[in-house]
């Protein structure tokens, strides 16, 4: 009985095995025929970033941003670039 | 967009943050200096755009792993038809004017999910809440709004008068820009590709869950014939008048302020040949949009900077944000059989843009389909 078990599994793996070797080679479609190539970026890999520590207390911060009243005061209007541009972009 | 004032685009509210974002404080993403109330000796080294390989990957480490392959990354597209049209001879003033120019169209994460663009001026979009799903009126369109929100919503009406109804996507149907365009693909999680229309369409009109049975059994329609379907793009049948531009110049102030001047754009209908062909694309018959792209765009940054502008046509490929299920195009056979207005002709080109006859031969229709009895 045993002996059968030990077939069986061995039969199944190697139609495991099989089955894999057989799996059809997947072809990448060809590139695009309209243009020269130009460089690409591969997916890069991000190496292992650890999470950003709350480095310093940020209270003051968050006081001055929550604040109406002192961003009014102290933020400043950037200078407003030339608008030169006619037409639409 | 309506416009904040500098105060409005810093101000913010540390409970929208959320817990897990709010736990790391200020500090850890933007730099600067704590423990003081001194403006300028807090935003030492203040970092407005934080690098999201140093600070959103701690987290989200697979979309960080893809997004700079993300077109808005890459602005792959640029470069694509810019090496088409230019040498090595030009390149380098060429990149001048891009730097100038061009290369401000960058997304960053913050830039879609916390902040408006920079291209717009930046500014928190809900007090630094950080959104899963950006605002596509605050940001998608933001950037893409003289073409694709404008066709999209309906504000545009032709030379006579018309006006262009909005997308049915978006009117009734109600789908903002991510109900097509996934986070995959703005994340780069696709693919590298050169352009918005390498590789196979996506989005598809006909991928799953959208009109997947177009052409099956059960399609009723009855212009979607064997043949209809292999030789025309969907757009070519159900897109409505769209945007074209002509003729961009650019150049800079006095001052060194970057600017540009176009001729007023058109909204107009035409059918040319598929200049991409490909069995990802295999239709015979698409609609093209002029690009404003002229033979002298460059001209203030050099002499003849894009030596080789007919290696790409000006009427390019396109898929306007026009859709509809009923258009002028699908009244009857003869709307498009023998109707040489819709279609993108050499006589059309010569009288519109008679310098790109030879740019655009391989998208011109030199034979109208004929009229049927």
């Amino acid at each position: 009985m045993r002996k059968g078990i030990w077939l069986f599994l061995g039969g199944l793996l190697g139609l495991i095995l099989v089955g894999c070797l057989a799996r059809p080679e997947i072809t990448p479609l060809p590139p695009s025929p309209m243009l020269p190539a130009v460089p690409t970026l591969a997916a890069t890999p991000v190496p292992p970033t650890e999470t950003p520590v709350p480095a310093a207390d940020s209270s003051t911060c968050i006081a001055c941003h929550t604040d109406e009243e002192t961003l009014k005061a102290l933020a400043v209007e950037p200078e407003k670039a030339e608008h030169l541009s006619e037409g639409e972009g | 967009m309506p416009p904040l004032e500098a105060w409005e685009k810093v101000f913010l509210d540390d409970q929208a943050l959320g817990k897990v974002h709010a736990d790391l404080g200020c500090i850890a993403c933007h730099g600067g200096v704590g423990g003081t109330t001194d403006k300028e000796q807090a935003h030492q080294g203040i970092v407005r755009d934080p690098d999201p390989a140093q600070t959103c990957a701690s987290c989200h480490k697979s979309i960080v792993g893809t997004y700079q392959n993300s077109l808005h990354v890459t602005l792959a597209g640029y470069y694509t038809v810019l090496r088409a049209r230019s040498d090595e001879e030009h390149w380098p003033q060429l990149m001048t004017a891009f730097d100038n120019h061009c290369d401000n169209c960058h997304a960053s994460c913050g830039q879609c999910h916390v902040s408006r663009p920079t291209l717009n001026e930046g500014g928190l979009l809900a007090k630094h809440e950080f959104k899963k799903l950006p605002p596509m009126n605050l940001t998608c369109t933001g950037c893409h709004g003289t073409r694709v929100n404008d066709e999209y919503k309906g504000k545009n009406q032709t030379a006579d008068g018309q006006k262009v109804p909005a997308d049915v996507h978006f009117n009734p149907g109600g789908m903002a820009c991510f109900t097509c365009h996934t986070g995959d693909q703005m994340h780069g999680a696709l693919g590298v590709f050169n352009h918005r229309y390498d590789g196979p369409p996506d989005p598809s009109c006909t991928q799953k869950g959208c009109h997947e049975n177009i052409g099956g059994p059960d399609d009723q329609v009855e212009y979607h014939t064997k043949v209809h379907l292999e030789k025309l793009q969907c757009q070519v049948c159900h897109a409505e008048p769209y945007k074209h531009c002509y003729n961009c110049h650019v150049q800079l102030s006095d001052k060194g302020v970057p600017y540009f001047k176009s001729d007023p754009s058109e909204i107009l209908f035409k059918i040319g040949r598929n200049p991409i062909q490909s069995p990802e694309r295999p239709w015979e018959y698409v609609v093209v949009r002029h690009v404003p792209v002229a033979r002298d765009t460059f001209a203030y940054y050099g002499e003849n900077l894009l030596p080789n502008f007919d290696a790409r046509e000006t009427w390019t490929y396109a898929t306007p944000h026009t859709i509809q299920r009923r258009t002028p195009q699908t009244e009857s056979c003869n709307s498009c059989h023998g109707n040489a207005s819709l279609f993108l002709t050499e006589d059309f080109v010569r009288q519109r843009t008679p310098d790109e006859v030879e740019a655009n031969r391989n998208v011109i229709v030199t034979k109208v389909p004929a009229r049927i009895p």
